[in-house]
């Protein structure tokens, strides 16, 4: 017994001292590595991708949404299909409807955010004039106007329901921040990005003098975008992918932009058919979009040609119709289409939305547009949304999990 | 000196000194009543002082000092019916005795090894345990999933597609986790091998369900031919000495070993054609896909040799080749086995064991994938090449899907014992599995024209260090027993893939010719370690109390959680072999059995941890797990009771257990809020579910002048709850089924449509509960009719109680091309809905069919098997022993009505891995005619 006591211990002791239990794993990175300041590149890179994907969701489904595409009948939303709740309008928090737009702009504004802290607190005093941390605060600005134009609801960290101006209080911080600092940084981009950033930011919080201001500094010929992936099926630009010939899901047919294109061939808002294929995935015509050309097709998010529009909506809003619509038809002349006309306020607010529309069309912005100008009661005929939501609620997972909700 | 000789040398030996008496020789051969097969390992004694063990061709040879002229001749294994005969034992005789052993189920004093502490008697055993012999089933094994198909109760095989090489789930006792593997530990020679399927053959970029959405499985690379035997534990109760992992039961296959003698050579020569029946209505019966199936040729050939001395040896060798019904499917696969048993020190035994099997495997792109051929072909004028034509859609076979498996597997065992009390077993193995996974789109490709290359070295190594060391004690009345061991389980899974897209001409690429070309690496890697100690005390080999614990560590556990403690105890009583039970009833043991398990969760599932991906080319981070340093295993807790019985003949049989399992700290993945960034859900320990059910086998061998009848039924019932989520709302899973609380695990909710066959407008109750997606009763039938040589037999299964998603159907529904709808969409297209029955109006009208309904019933009732075995006369094929076997394999199918197209067993969106069950877009599981020639050689 004593015998097998002993040989007993000393199998003990091998399977003891076999059991090195600590196993590091490559691939995912553990949280403390992100605070490193050779983390930052990727921190800030994360946060373009993160932007990205949410517009991504944003833009497809509030397109469907505002009207300016139309379900084409492949409905199931996990392969770039559109469902029958969105296709009539609907934009309800359940998991297959809004909940991923919902999580995916939630995620973009925390990583950003989250991202500056740790970029502050690694940098210190470095921070103000660091280009990385102003990329950084442009896209925690981004981030805000994204919830801010499409979600109904505000919620931040957990916390409870706050008006969806919140966002836009945020988004103005952290442009104003960003044009500092990229003007320290002395990166002229990003100080254009800031800058064009608050400018639609302030429209919402009714600071015309303020948009103006920061709308004249922007050279109409300043772009500021956000990129997909051609081979990363969560990063495709969804609206493209969602209308490749295997998928066929929506279609300009009966859109505005249906016959807007027919009648004046506005490359802002071209689309076209397949004879192989006369029908989307349904029994409706398939007029597909070329305003994107692949799965990696880059998407506004700011420009100087929204700057002018901005621009023309001050006047508008000052009364000076016939300046605005001057405004507008510059544009128009620019972008090689004909001319619009007004006889007045209304008529010409109803071409500034209308031009918006066409200037912004599948970039994600026209279900705010729509939601402002029926918050501010304009004049003029937009888009008949009867029925119809303009803006996505809070979804569910954050109803689900959220105590404060 | 040859070992026969050796042999009756050292029993002469053994027996004392030589004496001058005279000695006769008694010989004979030992074999099996009915099937005449030798029986190797029988016990052959003359008296009380002579004997010998049947050789492997079951000749046996004992020297006899002539004394009184009157002997017993008694022959004696395990699993046969004990003969005897008396023998005249007179100078000058040299007689010859043979004997015929009537084969009967291994009884109390059999010998199991799976869920107790090393080899231990039935009757000492009070949890319950299932085994399956090869040997006994008469039918062809195609593979482990068709032996394991309805032949124990409590173990459902759950098929995944018709394709070649598709691996099937298996379930015991239901599922054990929501979130996590359901799938048993498997052990080969005590050697843990990867149960989880291998990845499915699709892209690592771009979108992951072009390919052929199934899962082969590591299973099926063992060759049926191989293995002696299968012991099955289905739960926690029995499976407590496999610790953190082994909730979900365990499954411990031993192959076959050679024993002392001459070389017996055996040989099978399988070939077969497999077609797919009808799965449509009427005027579609293969629904559309008829100009693409086919009738796929199967031929195999295996070849085994076992015998040996000192060393004993099993090697054997097997080649399938086996077309699939739909046009790209093919599989070639090669096995190779090499077993040896040494003894190179008195005190010390050895177990050698190998096998290397390659598998190469095409596949013809099916599944939910836009441009697979099934849901194109199903679509018909919907299809996505625009045109419904066989030329149009053949353009969907120039994409050529790959997997080359590779899988070696090797073991050694040792046994050392100091003493006859004391013994201590060392086990170390390896378990590797290296696949090649290639998917190209060549350029031209109909849905891609530039052409897209995908390639995958995917790499799963498991690697067993197991001691297990015991000591018996007592004397008289009471005995025990006490073991002790540990086990380190390392697993590492790694993959590195290429993807490549655009080519600039039609030629044979590679990805370093693709304009755009992408990499990827992933390396994972876990370690479980734990120790284990079990007693057990009996008292006069009639009753037995056993209590045992193993204690166990986890890589993959939570920082602040520690070691995991799981115990059981069982008590088993043979009631028979008290004063009071009458023997004319036979034996009957009564069990009773409690034990935990658990279910260790994911390798960074417990980290707080972000992601590095990309963005424009560049590295990025995104948030992935929000972690979680509290977390555990699930931990399962059983109680099962019931009590086998057996016939003083061995005739009939019976078993019956019941069982409770409550699953505590359940994982469950629970949402964070998004506000707080991270949006994928956490595991978190915070639920319980109860799972309650019985089982039942019952089996009978009835006999008549001239022929024999067996007969066998196995019931099993499965109950199961969610009790508590532990505050996370019901959740779904793969957008299919259902968690949640008080309701079946995962349970079916969705519109019922209340008047399908009224001439009205659908009536719509929301939010129906259907029932669980498993099925909760599974019937098992077979009988095999042995008449004049010849056996007949049949095999059947029924599975019910469950109920799925007609995927399948309700995509077509949903385009307006199922062929159920024809006459409706003539109506429609005429304008007269006012004639069209509720369920016509509700699935037939494309645009308004809900993407939440068409639950139905996954009721069905399958002839697994049936057969005809005809022995062949041995000059026939110049062999000892041969007989030639035509079978069907799931040729027949009775289904729910409600599912009026496709078959309740069509999975193939994730295979094996797919958490739940629905009826997908992907090919039936084909019927098969198949013969066999079984020859036996020495």
């Amino acid at each position: 017994m004593k015998t097998t006591l002993k040989r007993t211990a000393l199998a003990g002791l091998l399977i003891a001292t076999a059991c090195d239990l600590t196993v590091v794993n490559p691939g995912p990175v553990a949280d403390a590595a992100l605070d490193d300041a050779a983390a930052h590149q990727a921190l800030v890179n994360g946060m373009g991708r993160a932007v990205s994907r949410a517009l991504g969701y944003i833009a497809y489904t509030s397109a469907v949404a505002s009207k300016e595409v139309v379900s084409a009948g492949h409905r199931n939303p996990a392969q770039l299909g559109i469902t029958p709740r969105q296709a009539i309008g609907i934009l309800a928090p359940d998991l297959e409807e809004s909940n991923d737009h919902w999580k995916f702009s939630q995620q973009a504004r925390w990583v950003a955010e989250d991202g500056v802290r740790r970029m502050r607190e690694s940098l210190g005093s470095e921070f103000e004039k660091s280009p990385l941390a102003a990329q950084a605060l442009v896209h925690v600005g981004f981030a805000n106007r994204l919830l801010g134009e499409n979600m109904c609801e505000a919620v931040f960290d957990g916390g409870p329901i706050e008006p969806r101006i919140k966002y836009f209080e945020r988004a103005e911080a952290a442009f104003t921040e960003a044009i500092a600092v990229a003007g320290a940084a002395a990166n002229a981009p990003l100080v254009n990005a800031g800058v064009a950033g608050r400018a639609s930011v302030r429209v919402w919080q009714g600071n015309w003098p303020g948009v103006v201001a920061d709308a004249e500094r922007v050279p109409s010929s300043f772009v500021y975008r956000t990129l997909y992936s051609s081979t990363e099926s969560e990063m495709y630009n969804r609206i493209f992918a969602a209308n490749v010939t295997t998928a066929r899901a929506h279609s300009a047919v009966g859109t505005f932009f249906d016959a807007y294109y027919k009648a004046t061939g506005d490359k802002r808002t071209s689309w076209s058919t397949d004879p192989a294929f006369p029908k989307g995935s349904a029994d409706v015509l398939w007029y597909f979009q070329t305003k994107f050309t692949s799965r990696g097709a880059a998407v506004n998010l700011a420009s100087g040609r929204e700057m002018r529009l901005l621009r023309a909506e001050a006047s508008l809003r000052a009364g000076d119709w016939q300046g605005a619509l001057s405004a507008l038809n510059a544009l128009r002349t620019e972008s090689g289409v004909i001319t619009v006309t007004a006889t007045g306020l209304s008529e010409t607010w109803t071409m500034l939305g209308r031009e918006r529309s066409i200037e912004l069309w599948l970039e994600g912005r026209r279900l705010g547009d729509l939601f402002r100008f029926k918050r501010d009661g304009v004049p003029g005929s937009f888009e008949d949304m009867t029925a119809r939501d303009t803006c996505f609620p809070i979804g569910v997972s954050e109803l689900d999990a959220n105590p404060n909700v | 000196m040859d070992t026969l000789s050796r042999c009756i040398l050292f029993t002469s030996l053994a027996l004392g000194p030589i004496k001058a008496d005279a000695q006769v020789s008694i010989q004979g051969r030992v074999s099996e009543r009915g099937t005449g097969r030798p029986i190797s390992g029988a016990r052959v004694t003359v008296g009380a002082t002579a004997s010998d063990t049947t050789r492997a061709d079951g000749r046996y040879r004992i020297a006899v000092t002539i004394g009184n002229s009157l002997r017993t001749l008694r022959v004696t294994k395990l699993g046969y019916v004990p003969a005897e005969k008396s023998v005249s034992i007179e100078a000058g005789s040299s007689a010859s005795h043979d004997f015929e052993l009537e084969s009967r189920p291994r009884g109390l004093d059999d010998i199991v090894v799976t869920g107790s502490a090393g080899p231990t008697a039935v009757r000492s055993v009070g949890h319950s345990i299932a085994q399956i012999r090869p040997a006994d089933v008469p039918e062809p094994i195609a593979s482990i999933d068709h032996l394991l198909t309805s032949r124990i109760p409590g173990v459902s095989v759950l098929p995944s597609t018709g394709m070649v090489g598709s691996g099937a789930k298996i379930r015991l006792r239901g599922s054990a986790s929501v979130a996590l593997s359901n799938q048993p530990l498997v052990y080969v020679d005590g050697v843990r091998i990867r149960s989880d399927g291998y990845p499915k053959n699709s892209p690592q970029f771009g979108e992951r369900s072009r390919g052929t959405n199934d899962t082969p499985s590591p299973l099926n690379d063992i060759d049926p031919s191989d293995i002696e035997r299968i012991e099955v534990v289905r739960g926690p109760a029995a499976a407590t000495l496999y610790g953190t992992e082994a909730a979900a039961g365990v499954i411990q296959i031993f192959t076959r070993r050679g024993v002392r003698g001459r070389t017996v050579w055996n040989s099978q020569l399988t070939s077969g054609i497999s077609y797919v029946r009808p799965f449509g209505p009427s005027n579609e019966p293969f629904m559309r896909l008829d100009p693409w199936l086919r009738n796929a040729l199967g031929v195999g050939y295996s070849l085994s040799a076992a015998g040996g001395g000192d060393v004993r040896y099993y090697l054997s060798s097997s080649w399938n080749r086996n077309e699939g019904v739909l046009p790209n499917d093919l599989e070639k696969r090669l096995t190779v086995r090499a077993n040896f048993d040494v003894v190179p020190l008195s005190k010390v035994k050895l177990a050698l064991s190998a096998a290397v099997t390659n598998n190469d495997l095409s596949n013809t792109s099916a599944g939910p994938n836009a441009q697979g051929l099934t849901q194109n072909v199903y679509r018909g004028v919907s299809n996505a090449t625009g045109v419904f034509t066989k030329e149009s859609l053949d353009r969907i076979l120039a994409w050529d899907l790959t997997t080359g498996i590779d899988h070696t597997l090797a073991g050694v065992t040792a046994v050392f014992t100091p003493d006859r009390s004391t013994s201590h077993s060392f086990t170390l193995g390896h378990d590797r599995a290296n696949n090649e996974i290639r998917s190209l789109r060549p350029y031209g490709f109909v849905f891609a024209t530039q052409g897209i290359l995908s390639s995958e070295r995917w790499a799963s190594a498991t690697t067993t260090a197991d001691y297990l060391g015991r000591f018996a004690t007592g004397s008289g009345s009471v005995r025990g027993s006490i073991a002790w061991g540990g086990q380190v389980i390392t697993t590492d899974v790694s993959s590195v893939s290429g993807y490549g897209e655009g080519f600039a001409g039609p030629s044979d690429p590679t990805i370093s010719s693709a304009a755009l070309t992408l990499a990827s690496e992933s390396r994972l890697r876990s370690v479980v370690a734990g120790v284990f100690s079990e007693a057990t005390a009996g008292w006069k080999e009639r009753l037995y109390l056993t209590a045992g614990l193993r204690i166990d560590g986890s890589s993959s556990f939570g920082s602040n959680l520690g070691l995991q403690p799981f115990p059981r105890a069982s008590l088993a009583w043979i009631a028979s072999e008290e004063g009071f039970w009458p023997q004319r009833l036979g034996t009957l043991k009564l069990r009773a059995a409690y034990g935990e398990a658990g279910r260790a969760p994911g390798v960074f599932d417990a980290a707080r941890t972000w992601s590095a991906v990309s963005h424009d080319g560049k590295p990025a981070y995104l948030p992935l797990s929000v972690g979680n340093p509290l977390l555990g295993p699930e931990r399962s807790a059983e109680t099962e009771f019931g009590f086998d019985a057996e016939s003083n003949s061995g005739e009939r049989r019976a078993s019956f257990t019941a069982y409770r399992r409550t699953t505590r700290n359940a994982l469950l993945p629970v949402a964070p809020p998004p506000s707080l960034g991270f949006v994928d859900p956490q595991l978190k320990n915070v639920g319980t579910f109860k799972t309650s059910g019985a089982e039942m086998a019952l089996a009978a061998t009835w006999r008549f002048r001239a022929a024999s009848l067996e007969t066998g039924l196995d019931v099993s019932l499965n109950k199961s709850r969610a009790v508590n989520l532990g505050g996370t709302a019901d959740f779904i899973l793969d957008g299919v089924a259902w968690i949640s609380e008080g309701r079946p695990t995962p349970v079916l909710i969705g519109p019922l449509l209340t008047n399908p066959d009224e001439i009205a407008e659908p009536v719509v109750e929301e939010n129906h509960v259907f029932g669980p997606n498993l099925p909760t009763r599974i019937v098992g039938a077979n009988g095999a009719l042995h008449l004049k040589g010849v056996t007949f037999s049949a095999r059947a299964e029924y599975q019910g109680g469950s109920y799925l998603v007609n995927s399948a159907s309700r995509a077509l529904y949903g385009q307006g091309v199922h062929p159920s709808c024809e006459s409706a969409y003539a109506s429609l297209k005429a304008g007269k809905r006012e004639g069209l029955r509720a369920w016509e109006r509700e699935y037939c009208v494309a645009a308004t069919v809900r993407r939440d309904g068409l639950i139905v019933p996954g009721d069905f009732l399958r002839l697994r098997d049936a057969s005809i075995t005809v022995p062949l006369p041995g000059t026939l094929m110049r062999s000892r022993r041969a007989s030639v076997t035509l079978a069907a394999r799931n040729y027949l199918l009775f289904k729910s009505s409600q599912i009026e197209a496709f078959e309740p067993d069509m999975g193939g969106r994730d295979g094996m891995f797919a958490p739940v069950r629905a009826i997908e877009v992907s090919v039936p599981t084909p019927a098969t005619i198949s013969f066999a020639v079984r020859a036996t050689y020495w």
